[in-house]
């Protein structure tokens, strides 16, 4: 799972009936301050999540375990909304 | 399995059902030693036995979604274990 | 998922029993501004994908199984989806 915000959304006819309903969106990885990184990525939004939303990304198989994506052909998904991360312990 | 030490909490109300009720943690990967292996990465602790500052060990990849009772879940990470010692 | 712009079409005579009637493509994995970014991929395709369209592709262990309905499918990435337009701005 990585942290990161929703920064726009895909439009696309052309798809898999079971996309159907289902949004697209465009996603950037970030770091757990906030702090954007290199890669984006797009999920299918399973809890309603919007742009700019601060969000957590699950991939590969596991991405077909909701409800909503449950035998879809994706492989990244939307699982929660992030209100807050606590940093409590600092390794050298 | 991988060995690491929680080192933050991550928040989250609205998450998708399956995982409802399951704490999401920041765990750092550490060698027996105590030292960085990797860089950190999000893991969920479905039964809900780890705290700040413990060490533990986590299973990745669609293992993860196995530590869950309905072995159903959007997961890529989740904690299996609570290390008390390592002898 | 990723982003990716449709290259070329792969021509086979050979094939493996899962690749029969598929269309093979080779994409190239791109930013959302349509830069290229990082090496070509092969891709196979279901949705009606053309050569120079922008398509989300993706895949993991199970997908192409459970869209195709086979007992053995030994595909990885599928383009799942024909994009349209893009709506973003950048952090």
């Amino acid at each position: 799972m990585i942290f990161a915000k929703v920064i726009g959304t895909i439009v696309s006819s052309q798809k898999d009936e079971s996309l159907n309903g289902k949004k697209l969106l465009l996603c950037k990885e970030v770091d757990y301050k906030g702090n954007p990184l290199k890669s984006y990525h797009i999920a299918v939004d399973a809890v309603q999540a919007g742009e700019g939303s601060f969000v957590l990304l699950s991939f590969g198989s596991s991405a077909r375990m909701t409800e909503a994506t449950k035998n879809a052909p994706i492989d990244a998904v939307i699982i929660a909304i992030i209100d807050d991360i606590q940093i409590t312990q600092t390794l050298k | 399995m991988k060995l690491g030490i929680v080192i933050g909490v991550v928040w989250a109300t609205k998450k998708v059902k399956e995982i409802n009720g399951c704490r999401m943690y920041i765990v750092q990967p550490i060698s027996t030693k105590g030292k960085k292996t990797d860089t950190p990465l999000v893991v969920a602790d479905p039964q809900n036995i780890a705290a700040s500052g413990d060490k533990v060990i986590y299973v990745t990849s669609s293992d993860a979604t196995q530590a869950f009772e309905s072995g159903f879940a959007p997961v890529n990470a989740s904690i299996v274990e609570l290390v008390d010692e390592i002898s | 998922m990723f982003l990716a712009r449709v290259e070329k079409k792969v021509v086979s005579s050979k094939k493996h029993s899962a690749y029969n009637g598929r269309i093979v493509f080779i994409v190239q994995p791109i930013l959302p501004d349509g830069i290229a970014i990082g090496n070509e991929w092969v891709a196979i395709d279901y949705v009606g994908a053309g050569i120079g369209d922008v398509v989300v592709c993706g895949g993991a262990p199970g997908v192409a199984k459970t869209v195709f309905n086979l007992n053995i499918a030994p595909i990885r990435t599928l383009i799942m989806a024909v994009v349209d337009k893009i709506n973003y701005r950048d952090i």
